[in-house]
């Protein structure tokens, strides 16, 4: 109980600073900091294999991704953090939407109140072993889609990355010099009667 | 007292809220993604908590198989918005909006 609150008080802190820290790079130490404490309450529910794949995976390949693209952003526009820093004008839609999502999120946790106590436990479950064995058997045919699904990915990064700049340059509308800030309105506008005219509801 | 598996449900809920909070206030298309990955997790503890007061294996599986989902989406998502930031010079979803109909 005890390691529950502490473990799962420091995911929904580092979580609140994932979304509060006002420069990128903070975020993703804090969503560091929140798959760990993660993986520490896999531990605790016995998914001791996926523990070690969440720290293996996510906190150490996943987020060393994310610094990584975020130091080749930000030294493209230096001396400005990408993006915004204040939150948008709908703060009040959003708590309406988020109390919404969490209210039916709790309605559907309490009704698993109704769920059995946790139910005796073969021997190793969780263990290597035992997630190979479910892996490989039963759960074959999920194991292969995501074989395809890493290999998509890994197909549409290349295509995206392989230098096609000045493509997509030419499909953007209202060219603008980079780093300018983006005033699309107005110069698509202008240029494009019909779409000021559709663009009027 | 025991920890049951409601808590464990309603800790991934306000995790899930959370990044529902971030996805919808932030604009840096970079911590949109972090937001996402906050949800991601949070459906991930869910099925991981499952897993165990059911003892059934099945939760795990797809939690990991869920976790590579996570890596493909990130894969994807940091080429576009490399891409992006390299066209346009900025990450702000607010000043991205050629995409609109």
């Amino acid at each position: 109980m005890i390691a529950f609150l502490l473990v799962g008080a420091a995911a929904v802190a580092a979580a609140i600073g994932v979304i509060s820290a006002r420069s990128p790079v903070h975020s993703v130490l804090w969503l560091i900091v929140h798959l760990c404490s993660l993986a520490v309450l896999y531990m605790t529910l016995q998914a001791e294999f996926l523990g070690l794949v969440q720290i293996l995976l996510y906190a150490g390949a996943v987020m060393v991704l994310f610094l990584f693209v975020l130091g080749l952003i930000s030294a493209r526009t230096p001396g400005e953090a990408p993006g915004g820093q204040q939150p948008r004008g709908q703060i009040g839609f959003a708590v309406a939407a988020v109390i919404v999502i969490a209210g039916v999120l709790l309605v559907g946790a309490v009704g698993g109140a109704l769920a059995p106590a946790a139910s005796a436990l073969s021997t190793g479950f969780g263990s290597a072993e035992a997630f190979g064995q479910a892996l490989f058997g039963p759960y074959l045919l999920p194991f292969e889609s995501t074989a395809l699904a890493l290999l998509t990915a890994i197909v549409a990064t290349v295509a995206l990355s392989s230098g096609h700049d000045e493509a997509v340059r030419r499909a953007l509308p209202a060219e603008v010099p980079a780093g300018a800030p983006i005033d699309v309105s107005h110069a698509a506008l202008a240029a494009e009667p019909e779409l000021a005219g559709r663009s009027k509801p | 007292m025991p920890v049951g598996l409601p808590f464990y449900l309603g800790l991934a809920a306000v995790l899930f809220a959370i990044g529902a909070v971030g996805l919808l206030l932030r604009r840096d298309a970079l911590v949109l993604v972090m937001a996402i990955e906050l949800m991601w997790n949070a459906a991930n503890l869910a099925l991981v908590a499952t897993a165990r007061y059911y003892g059934d294996m099945g939760g795990q599986v797809f939690a990991f198989v869920v976790i590579t989902a996570a890596a493909a989406d990130v894969a994807v998502g940091l080429a576009l918005a490399v891409l992006v930031g390299r066209a346009r010079g900025t990450l702000d979803a607010d000043q991205l909006k050629w995409l609109r109909g």
